[in-house]
């Protein structure tokens, strides 16, 4: 009787240690997929911010300041609430250097909710200007883009684009 | 009868033993599926960012002159068009969004097009485009009513070799 009732016991308990050294294996996999998963995410993210911090600084010439204010425009129509951002700014403009805050859905916020910090920092030279753009999350370097422009402006498409700014919105032009 | 008893509770050990077993594959299961779910989730999320704006700034980039990129209203529609020529023919490139989907269309210059003749890329919700000062913002609305904006600079200093972008080289991530 004591025999037949220690059988199953025995296999369900290796069974069981069979099950755990499984699990343990699987769910260090699940967990490095998801590690894995959120980085690519933030890499991602970071490369497309400061792919157009690039865009807009090399437009600009440099202009740190319309730079931030370019890139922040229409942040209310992106989900955070206009109080958040009507009394506080959500950019930082020194003189060499720019500092803008981005959520988790890249859209830019106050530095209390900010998921990426954009740091841009420049560097004028002989008749151009190099940049750097890093991109942190909870103060670890994701991704860094350089970026220079010539310091002449040698647009006429810039003069061009003033006198015929136009958008469309919604299938109509402005 | 104390026998009896102790008889009892060893043969309930061993369904203790499958119900944890069984609990265990269950829990494994559950947060399996759960981290999976978030993986992909993720990831096409990812995805779609990635191919929409990459996919038009790629267009954008590969255009032989940057003053040939503006936008017009394409049936309705808000529409990002890239003029370019090949032995000695014009061709027009659009991208626009039309019923739901983000749309590509290569024609003739002079040929009479809707925009249902387009190619569909992917699924979108909206676009938007606006070209002022020489700087190109485009805000695709995902399906999941995400937002992403793509700036690209049209100054022809960004197109001639006077700036530089370089991304790859230098990018880094930990």
């Amino acid at each position: 009787m004591k025999n037949k009732a220690i059988l199953p016991l025995a296999e369900i308990t290796v069974m069981l240690l069979v099950f755990a050294l499984a699990a343990a294996i699987t769910l260090g996999a699940f967990s490095k997929s998801s590690r894995i998963s959120e980085e690519n995410r933030d890499r991602d993210n970071s490369v497309l911010l400061a792919r157009s911090v690039a865009e807009v600084l090399k437009s600009t010439r440099g202009d740190l300041k319309l730079t931030g204010e370019i890139l922040t425009r229409g942040t209310e129509d992106d989900g955070t609430a206009k109080s958040d951002t009507a009394s506080r700014p959500i950019f930082t403009a020194g003189d060499d250097s720019l500092v803008l805050y981005y959520g988790e859905n890249t859209s830019p916020t106050v530095p209390e909710r900010a998921e990426y910090t954009v740091f841009v920092r420049v560097a004028k030279l002989d008749g151009y200007s190099e940049a750097e753009i890093t991109v942190e999350k909870s103060g670890r370097a994701i991704f860094t883009l350089p970026a220079a422009w010539s310091d002449t402006d040698c647009s006429p498409l810039a003069e061009l684009g003033k006198a015929d700014a136009r958008s469309v919105k919604g299938g109509e032009l402005e | 009868m104390e026998r009896e008893q102790n008889q009892k509770l060893i043969s309930l050990v061993p369904l203790l033993l499958f119900a944890v077993l069984a609990a265990s594959v269950l829990t494994v299961l559950l947060s399996g599926t759960k981290i999976y779910a978030k993986v992909t989730r993720e990831n096409s999320s990812s995805a779609l960012k990635r191919t929409s704006v990459q996919y038009v700034y790629t267009r954008i980039m590969q255009a032989e002159d940057k003053g040939s990129v503006r936008i017009e209203n394409f049936g309705g529609t808000p529409a990002v068009v890239i003029d370019t020529k090949a032995d000695g023919e014009s061709f027009t490139l659009r991208f626009y969004c039309h019923g739901g989907c983000l749309c590509e269309l290569f024609t003739y210059d002079e040929n009479e097009v809707a925009p249902e003749d387009g190619e569909m890329i992917l699924k979108m919700q909206s676009m938007e485009a606006e070209i002022t000062d020489g700087l190109l913002r485009v805000t695709f609305t995902h399906e999941s009513g995400e937002k992403e904006t793509l700036f690209a600079d049209l100054t022809p200093a960004a197109y001639d070799g006077i700036s530089v972008t370089a991304d790859s080289e230098k990018g880094e991530h930990e």
